[in-house]
């Protein structure tokens, strides 16, 4: 799988049947303060990793800046600067590395599992846990993995064995549901990041870095694709399935192809889930127009035709759009109205 | 490539986990009936483990037993499909899942640090019956929390016979209040706050109507609750909640833990002839 997760589901129910699913399945239940730990990452990052964790929290924060510039009037109630007041939504980060990582076989992402035992204290209770390793990784299901052989080549990854090529997160609070030492967000260095050399604190300086860090938080705060929001309703803007593979390939730099069904799944279909339990905001341009920070790194390029107000480069901040997303979420709904955040 | 001391100790601990722990060998979802695609259903029972979280001070905080259930692909089967034969296990920290589990058991530990100390979660739940996004897997899988609950309440704590010599315990939670209030979970995903005041004031056969022509002395409000704003209600009835205790926030009362029951866990099933089995003809009782 290339991108990040989103739900599916192989058994549906009647059509007939009313949806009881939507986005508020990961919201975070307001007032959380969302507790980030950091995987003890590789020796080759030991150096810089103070600086790295830093940097990494620093564009966590971008949504909060975001929130304060875009819709200063709601920054008390969807991101209150204590934890005591229980409104809204933030980040609580750990200062010291948790789970120290098995060993270097990193081919296998579930050696992250520590074999702490029974009197081991040393692990604190956390909602989302950061692997900096360098991608691709593979994530274990230890009860689904029954071939213990490393995969070869372009060989399909076997029943329980999940290949991460990209900066992934699970989506808000499903994050809950990895086993503790299982990461729930990767951040760490990808495509051309890893052919050109660059370090994972220079990486993190470039636009790529700083929009895949920030959009993945953003997915660690329950907010799905922009380009998905079913407002946006018929998708015939986007480029033939063949066209978008070969873009996302070359925005991204990386070698794999993505399938028909990650190209359907993630760019062409609309979110799965009922508006009525969705915390969806009404879309402030047009899907050409989108600029977003929670879509591809260059949406413009997976479109037929970019509308004029189309981003040029990356988006490395939460625009108004993610706010009022955002808000939507976490905010109290004061009028019962979509909220549409400011100009800024 | 060579297998590195890593690589064997994480396959030692996954085996570990598959050797000691009594479960399905794949560890799929264990659909023993089955809603297909094309509408049609499988025969057979379900069968779930059970999960108890024991009351407090009994294991650790992040403890809880699981009884397992014989299923059709156990690994090293016991006894027949449907039969709680193997011991109890004590799940910890180790466990696949566990962390899953008790995010939804205690929420007061995994909600927002404002309100830590209220005691909230489901009594008893279904774990969910729906593939999991992420890659650690939940099995089905009932869950009783015995923290709770009051197992003793205002209707079981009177003997049966008030003999000389019986035991006077103190009176259980709620018993003397002259009004309560609840959360009531039923379809469309529609939940519904009801709040009886003046209990002591009903007169049994009375009934309130919603236009408030009711008697004022034998109050009764029914709210629909916006669960936009109470999202850990929704979490606690998407996670299986069949009946608990969840946190409640509104502008008149403050935030408040409220019994929850979900209405749709007790819905009867439909009979051959599809209608409801506890009714054969209007105003008859079967």
């Amino acid at each position: 799988m290339i991108f990040s997760p989103r739900p599916a589901c192989r058994f549906k129910a009647l059509q007939t049947a009313v949806e009881v699913a939507g986005t508020w399945d990961y919201k975070w239940p307001k007032g959380c303060r969302i507790r980030v730990a950091l995987q003890t990452p590789p020796r080759h990052l030991a150096g810089d990793l103070e600086a790295v964790w830093k940097r990494i929290q620093d564009l966590a924060n971008r949504w909060h800046a975001a929130v304060a510039s875009f819709a200063p009037d709601r920054l008390d109630d969807v991101w209150p600067s204590s934890t005591s007041v229980p409104l809204g939504i933030g980040f609580s980060f750990f200062d010291t590395p948790l789970e120290a990582p098995m060993g270097d076989a990193s081919f296998l992402g579930d050696s992250h599992k520590s074999p702490f035992t029974r009197g081991d204290r040393g692990f604190s209770r956390y909602d989302v846990l950061v692997s900096l390793e360098d991608l691709p990784v593979f994530r274990v299901d230890p009860f689904r993995f029954n071939d213990v052989a490393e995969p070869e080549g372009d060989r399909p990854p076997e029943e329980g064995l999940e290949r991460v090529l990209m900066p992934m997160s699970e989506l808000g609070a499903y994050a809950r549901r990895a086993d503790f030492g299982s990461p729930t967000i990767f951040l760490g260095r990808f495509g051309e990041a890893v052919t050109k050399g660059w370090s994972l604190l220079e990486y993190l300086h470039t636009p790529l870095g700083e929009h895949a860090t920030v959009q993945q938080f953003g997915h660690v705060l329950g907010l799905a694709n922009e380009h998905q929001n079913p407002a946006y309703g018929v998708r015939s803007a986007y480029r033939p399935p063949a066209e978008l593979a070969a873009a996302i390939q070359s925005m991204y730099g990386i070698s794999q192809t993505p399938t028909d069904e990650e190209i359907q799944n993630h760019i062409l279909s609309p979110w799965p889930g009922d508006r009525a339990f969705s915390d969806w905001a009404e879309p402030i341009r047009a899907l050409e127009d989108l600029e977003s920070v929670m879509t591809h790194a260059r949406h413009d390029k997976l479109l037929k035709a970019p509308g004029t107000l189309a981003p040029a480069g990356l988006v490395t901040s939460p625009t108004r759009t993610d706010v009022s997303n955002l808000v939507n979420m976490y905010g109290t709904t004061r009028t019962g109205q979509a909220y549409r955040a400011n100009a800024g | 490539m060579p297998q590195s001391p890593a690589l064997d100790e994480t396959l030692n601990s996954a085996q570990r986990t598959r050797v000691h722990r009594h479960r399905a060998t794949d560890g799929s979802i264990q659909f023993q009936r089955t809603f297909l695609p094309n509408g049609s259903q499988t025969p057979g029972p379900e069968h779930h483990d059970i999960l108890l979280v024991p009351p407090d001070g009994v294991a650790e905080d992040d403890q809880f037993f699981r009884m397992p259930v014989e299923k059709p692909t156990s690994f090293d089967r016991r006894g027949p499909d449907g039969h709680y034969v193997a011991p109890p296990e004590l799940l910890d920290a180790h466990d696949y899942a566990q962390r899953s589990v008790l995010s939804v058991s205690d929420p007061a530990a995994w909600g927002p640090p404002a309100f830590a100390d209220l005691e909230r979660g489901p009594a008893f739940a279904t774990l969910p019956v729906k593939p999991e996004p992420a890659v650690a897997f939940v099995g089905i899988c009932y869950l009783v929390n015995t923290n709770n609950l009051n197992f003793r309440n205002a209707w079981t704590a009177e003997e049966w016979i008030d003999l000389p010599g019986g035991v006077n315990l103190p009176p259980t939670p709620g018993t003397n209040a002259t009004s309560f209030e609840a959360l009531l979970a039923g379809p469309r995903g529609k939940v519904f706050r009801v709040h009886i005041d003046a209990v002591d004031k009903w007169t049994p056969g009375s009934r309130a109507v919603a236009s408030g022509d009711s008697d004022p002395a034998s109050k009764c409000t029914v709210q629909c609750v916006d669960l936009r704003e109470q999202s850990e209600i929704w979490s606690q009835l998407r996670n299986g909640a069949v009946i608990g205790r969840v946190l409640y926030r509104d502008e008149a009362d403050g935030a408040r833990v409220v019994p929850l029951v979900n209405i749709t866990t007790l819905t009867p099933r439909e009979s051959e002839d599809g209608r409801p089995s506890y009714i054969q003809s209007k105003g008859e009782i079967r």
